[in-house]
């Protein structure tokens, strides 16, 4: 008993600290809140009583949602046309879809034995609880309310689907048996394979997955069948209550809960805070640097910031240049390979239809800012894990003259890159044209030409730009500027607009021209008179 | 030299954590600034090198009895007590690189390896890279910095509990030897490393800069009256 008052102590004072922690984010209340609010036991006690009525409540409103939503399902898959969800014909495929959905996908999706928890973390790891009497007083704790909560709501159902209260009584008590069963499963997996396979995401689909299927099987092949009979058959009761009994015993008798809890419980997952920062950290994951490309080989022709930043897009090749490099590849082999083609099969209506190359700038629009889009990202996400991070803590790289100078060392890097896509697109319809005998207007064609480049330069504006303009990026590694990723959408949509663009006048190309032109003096002056504000870590 | 603190404020939400901070570190020398855990000191570091700004007060800096004056860019040094270095340089190429950007403030002629040499790091860690280096070799480097660029002030958060005894021992003797040209404010918990290097003792108290008489440094009364101070504290906020 005293350990049962000290978890729900403990609990009361997590669940009371969180509570007073959020409220105290809230604008206008936070000023009126002290830190000394944390101090008042007793009223925090009050607040997780509270809470935990409102918790009890919202669960019994989630039951009867959930049991609601499978008596509309059953009837909605009736043979004969959607029937009354409330007939007695529909106890029988409501029987099944429970049977699947409660007594297979909710026992064994969530075993309350293997279940990380902040509580199971604080009363186990860091107070010394033991491992099997917390398990036993929050298991029996956790059982006893699903099944009191369960129980009524499903008397209620076969009340309504005129069974009888005795029917929802009996299969709640079956779930409750299921239960204890599927915990003792879940046991003796992680015993033979030391592995909690609960958390597994493959698992999970499959349960999930196996449920569904199940359900719609029974319900399609047997739809006269009365699975209540089988469920209300005291040979079934029996053997589920053995089975939930054996259940209790082994979950009684496991000797390992505390390896269990270590396996299982770590802080990361349990820890709010520490799992959004494993989350955050993950999304620099393909930025971070392998043993492989660290190799220690110089940059010793050049000095001070170009020797740095050389040294720094060095040792990226890997991530820079290789997707450059399988495009380029890429471009080529279709260069060369169509420039075959239509040598050998040259006619007039090839020969036409390169006449009309200019038409496809909209699609290079679209391919220029996926490829230009994807390197430029991936490179300033690369430039804050690896460089900036350490290196905006120094007060002489946040010096502003530094920081455009810098700018500009990066800008002609990414520049060069997305000019070398750009360039090599260029190649390639000029090739094919040649190839083809087209012979588009050669005003128009050179306008459409200069496009393709300035299409390369804008990227590299925009991406860097953005970067340095918004910097959207803290020191816990999570992105926090909603703007940065407004801005960056709504260039996605303008450039996936562009390949809507049916005919295309020749202005589009002009237009291209234009604001490429104009957004890259605009972001350019802007990062010149911005950025040694801007670009920080936050 | 002259650094001069005045009525320096911060708060953290409800929380005040500076709260009128004032003291003038009056010349050239190594200062030791004492506090219990949550003090602030961290806080007064970083305001003091515009990591953020305080809520209000001043910092000025008179450098060779000119007039006082705000403290500018390149004037505040500051060691971290996690140090943050560019991890895909290597010691010798970030040394290096610092070297050729700041023009060796001290024209001292040394090499990237006789400052590597300076603080210990050895000819073959010195073409590693940085990121396989241990935390007390990023400190060491991290350290160059400010023997190279040469700061008037550089504060140092706990900067030798990540040390050997060996390199802390090197350190200290790299401290003592820079104490001539610069104001260095560092702070620590150890009050033997305080005592053992420090020309002078603060003492951050209820968000308050307190001065601990120099003559007591080094007398038997000295720990005595360090404990005496922050024990009131901890048991006010008690």
């Amino acid at each position: 008993m005293g350990n049962a008052w000290t978890i729900f102590r403990i609990n009361g004072a997590i669940r009371g600290n969180k509570l007073i922690y959020w409220i105290g984010r809230l604008p206008l209340i936070r000023r009126l809140l002290t830190d000394h609010l944390y101090s008042a036991e007793e009223g925090k006690f009050a607040l997780f009583v509270f809470q935990s009525l409102w918790w009890a409540l919202k669960a019994v409103v989630g039951k009867v949602l959930y049991l609601a939503a499978l008596l509309l399902f059953s009837a909605s898959l009736a043979l004969d046309g959607p029937q009354d969800a409330l007939a007695p014909a529909n106890l029988g495929p409501f029987c099944w879809i429970f049977l699947w959905f409660s007594f297979l996908i909710g026992t064994m999706l969530q075993p309350h034995a293997v279940a990380p928890s902040q509580l199971k973390y604080v009363c186990v790891r860091m107070m010394g609880m033991s491992a099997k009497r917390y398990q036993m007083i929050t298991g029996l704790g956790h059982h006893l309310a699903e099944l009191a909560g369960f129980t009524p709501l499903l008397m209620i159902v076969t009340t309504l689907l005129g069974a009888g209260a005795w029917a929802g009584l009996v299969i709640g008590l079956e779930l409750a048996f299921v239960r204890l069963a599927a915990e003792a499963i879940h046991l003796a997996l992680y015993s033979r394979t030391g592995v909690s396979i609960g958390s597994k995401v493959w698992y999970i689909i499959l349960l999930v997955v196996l449920g569904i299927v199940g359900a719609s099987v029974c319900l399609l092949v047997w739809p006269q069948a009365r699975p209540q009979d089988a469920l209300l058959h005291p040979a079934v009761v029996a053997v589920l209550a053995v089975l939930g009994a054996l259940g209790a015993v082994y979950m009684v008798r496991f000797p390992s809960y505390y390896r269990l809890v270590l396996d299982t419980c770590k802080a990361e997952s349990v820890s709010p805070e520490l799992a959004k920062k494993k989350a955050s950290g993950s999304q620099f994951s393909d930025v971070q640097l392998k043993d492989s490309d660290l190799t220690a080989e110089g940059e010793s022709r050049l000095t001070g910031w170009p020797y740095l930043q050389a040294l720094f897009f060095r040792r990226h090749r890997r991530m820079l240049y290789k997707p450059v490099k399988i495009v380029l590849a890429i471009l080529a082999g279709v260069t060369v390979v169509g420039a075959v083609a239509l040598l050998l099969f040259r006619g007039r209506e090839t020969a036409e239809m390169f006449d009309l190359v200019p038409l496809s700038l909209p699609y290079c629009v679209f391919f220029l800012y996926f490829m230009d889009n994807t390197v430029g990202t991936r490179i300033c996400k690369a430039m804050f894990y690896n460089c900036d991070l350490a290196m905006l803590k120094y007060p002489w790289y946040r010096q502003g003259d530094v920081i455009l100078k810098n700018f500009l060392l990066r800008f002609q890097r990414l520049c060069g890159v997305n000019l070398a896509v750009s360039g090599a697109v260029c190649v390639m319809f000029t090739v094919l044209t040649l190839c083809a005998g087209g012979r588009p207007p050669l005003d128009e064609y050179l306008i459409f030409l200069a496009a393709i480049l300035c299409l390369g330069v804008f990227f590299s504006v925009h991406c860097l730009g953005m970067y340095y303009l918004f910097q959207p990026y803290t020191s816990d590694l999570q992105v926090k500027n909603p703007f940065f990723s407004a801005i960056n959408f709504s260039v996605y949509a303008v450039c996936y607009a562009c390949i809507q663009i049916r005919s295309t006048p020749s202005w589009f190309t002009l237009l291209v021209l234009a604001v490429t032109v104009v957004y890259s003096a605009v972001i350019l002056a802007l990062v010149y008179l911005r950025a040694p504000r801007t670009f920080r870590v936050k | 030299m002259e650094l001069i603190i005045q009525e320096l404020v911060k708060n953290f939400g409800t929380k005040q954590v500076l709260k009128g901070a004032s003291y003038t570190f009056p010349r050239e020398g190594i200062y030791g600034l004492l506090g219990r855990n949550g003090a602030g000191k961290t806080t007064l570091f970083n305001c003091l090198s515009a990591e953020y700004p305080p809520d209000s007060g001043k910092v000025e800096l008179a450098l060779n009895g000119a007039s006082p004056r705000p403290l500018g860019q390149g004037d505040i040094g500051y060691v971290l007590s996690t140090p943050v270095v560019p991890e895909f340089l290597t010691g010798y190429e970030f040394v290096k690189f610092f070297l050729e950007i700041t023009g060796d403030p001290g024209q001292t002629g040394r090499t990237p390896d006789d400052w590597l040499a300076l603080v210990g790091i050895d000819p073959d860690d010195r073409h590693r890279l940085m990121r396989g280096y241990s935390h007390g070799m990023k400190n060491k480097v991290q350290m160059l910095c400010f023997l190279i660029g040469r700061p008037p002030v550089i504060l140092l958060d706990e900067p030798l509990t990540s040390f050997d005894v060996v390199a802390a021992l090197e350190m200290k003797n790299l401290l003592r030897e820079m104490r001539d040209e610069h104001i260095l404010i560092f702070s620590t918990h150890i009050l033997q490393l305080a005592t053992d290097l420090c020309d002078e003792i603060v003492v951050l108290n209820h968000g308050l800069l307190e001065a601990v008489d120099p003559a007591l440094i080094h007398t038997p009364e000295f720990e005595q009256r360090i404990v005496d101070i922050l024990k009131d504290e901890g048991e006010e906020h008690g």
